[in-house]
């Protein structure tokens, strides 16, 4: 047995260096570790310490059935966006996908896809596999009546340090979703008290966006419509996850006589952006028309800042990386690709044979990967 | 290699005649006589001689908490520093360091690395402290539980039902570790 024993600051340092795994399996070295290990003063001194491990959570949709494919990349924060590394979910859901809500502090949230979506989700953080399945809601709902749909959020509020998701439940007509059989509902989940409970919403209006991505100044942006009784138009509906507020926000006046453009909302260098795809004859987009709110919440602060016609026609626009570059999916020949806005070029994105799955999506989001470390833990407990 | 580094930099350090030597005993008595600017890497030697300007060349500084061993390993590693200042004041050829580096903990054992880091950490010499955790800590990256428990010299105080619980609970982090 060892004679020389280190002091704690030491050890500290020397603990800070290991991959969370690590860190994980020696809590079973005595209890003063297990203590350490779980301190969050050194959870947030690891999470420091690997900071330049940021990095993007690229999401492949995919069929949960296969195996030996993994559901997630890491894609590195320096321009290279090289993938450093992958993993796949260890649990199965409900439908046949897993669709992605969101991600903070590599805290992923998912649920379910297509007419599932909303009804369970799945907290899940896994650098330190941890699962948390959320079935429960404020509201009675029939599970299987898909004239029911659902909107989800996912965010973090820095007053009380606390991970929120808001959904909201939308009675419609599966087929003709902008008539409103019954008001809206909304829900708010806090992981520090793990329970639902029931905000106020508007009537009138329907997220089209499904799970929201923009989050802007704490609050999160869905692509929304008036009902058909409320007729027509587009605006953006926005939750505030500290004051667990519903609001909205006008939109630019993008349209024109190109057709109906597909729309996203996203953020670009920390403002919020709007991305309209105009698309050719051959449902691909040729023109895209980058829209961003130099003063947030100021309907007049909107400028077309960017309109691009690329060479190269793409599917669709998954985010927006290095706060300067499109993701672009070039469904035909299955493969991704960076656009950067400034100097008009594209650069394919080195990630490898997956791709050539034709049934495959992805979905990219920003995300820190490993310097969530416990953070999810923390909070949980 | 690195001895070759060591023996130069005193047969240069013969040659200028003039150059100030300090005087450091360690624990067990003995005396070290060091180059000035490589003793001045040891942040307690450098405060100490910038807070007391009453001591003389004679003035020999006792560190009681430093081993004989752990200080000819500490004085290699500062001697080699100071060599690749000399040689090059703007920036230190990294390959070279590097290689140095590695070779110069390769011969340690475990218990040796501790005992530096421990004298590392009493003379604050933040440079070398932060490369010896590192070592320590890739030393027992991937590891059992029970090797680093020897590693550290740490007692496992959990009942065997209690260090069950924590295996099963984390089974995933037990898997695909190193033989010890």
């Amino acid at each position: 047995m060892s004679s020389i024993h280190l002091p704690i600051e030491i050890l500290y340092n020397i603990l800070g260096r290991l991959p969370v795994k690590d860190l994980i399996r020696y809590m079973s070295v005595c209890k003063s570790w297990r203590d350490l290990i779980t301190h969050p003063n050194f959870i947030s001194t690891h999470m420091n310490l690997h900071r330049n491990i940021d990095g993007y959570v690229l999401h492949h949709k995919m069929a949960t059935t296969r195996t030996g494919l993994s559901c997630f990349s890491c894609l590195s924060y320096d321009k290279t966006y090289v993938e450093h590394s992958s993993f796949d979910i260890p649990f199965s859901c409900e439908s046949v996908y897993f669709q992605l809500v969101g991600s903070i502090n590599g805290l992923l949230c998912l649920s379910d896809s297509y007419q599932y979506f909303g009804r369970t989700i799945y907290l899940w953080n896994p650098s330190i596999w941890k699962l948390k399945v959320l079935r429960s809601s404020c509201f009675n709902h029939n599970y299987c009546d898909i004239g029911n749909f659902f909107s989800v959020g996912f965010g973090f509020d820095h007053h009380a340090n606390d991970f929120k998701i808001v959904r909201i439940m939308y009675f419609g007509d599966f087929y003709c979703p902008y008539v409103e059989k019954e008001l809206p509902r909304a829900e708010v989940y806090s992981l520090a008290r793990n329970s639902w409970r029931r905000i106020g919403i508007k009537a009138g209006c329907y997220a089209i966006d499904k799970s929201a991505t923009a989050v802007v100044r704490g609050a999160i942006h869905w692509f929304a419509s008036r009902t058909k009784e409320a007729s027509g138009s587009n605006f953006i509906l926005t939750f505030d996850f500290g004051s667990e507020e519903f609001g909205e926000i006008m939109l630019p006046r993008y349209h024109c006589d190109r057709g109906r453009p597909q729309v996203s909302l996203r953020v670009l260098r920390e403002s919020l952006a709007l991305i309209v795809g105009w698309y050719n004859n051959y449902e691909l987009i040729e023109c895209w028309d980058v829209w961003v709110m130099g003063e947030y919440g100021m309907a007049e602060s909107w400028t077309k800042r960017y309109s691009i016609v690329p060479e190269e026609r793409c599917f669709r626009c998954l985010g927006i990386i290095n706060n300067n570059e499109l993701v672009l999916d070039k469904s035909t020949r299955q493969e991704l690709v960076s656009y950067d806005l400034e100097n008009m070029q594209f650069k394919h994105l080195a990630i490898s044979r997956r791709y050539t799955f034709r049934e495959e999506k992805k979905e990219c989001i920003r995300a820190p990967t490993k310097k969530v470390a416990l953070k999810g833990e923390r909070q949980r407990r | 290699m690195s001895s070759s580094i060591a023996s130069s930099s005193s047969s240069s350090s013969s040659s200028s005649k003039k150059e100030k030597k300090i005087s450091l005993k360690t624990s067990d008595g003995e005396v070290f006589e060091v180059e000035e600017p490589v003793a001045m890497q040891l942040e307690i030697v450098r405060s100490f001689f910038a807070d007391n300007e009453d001591v003389t060349e004679q003035t020999v500084m006792p560190l009681p908490n430093v081993s004989t061993a752990a200080m000819h390993g500490i004085l290699e590693y500062c001697r080699a520093h100071e060599e690749f200042r000399r040689r090059m004041p703007e920036a230190a050829p990294e390959e070279e360091v590097r290689a140095f580096e590695a070779g110069y903990v390769d011969r340690k054992s475990n218990e040796e690395l501790k005992e530096m880091i421990l004298a590392a950490n009493y003379l604050n010499i933040s440079k070398l402290l932060d490369f010896l955790t590192g070592v320590a800590a890739k030393r027992i990256e991937n590891k059992s539980v029970e090797y680093v428990r020897a590693f550290f010299g740490v007692e496992n105080d959990f009942t065997p039902e209690e260090e069950a619980n924590l295996r099963r609970e984390y089974e995933w982090a037990f898997e695909g570790v190193d033989e010890d």
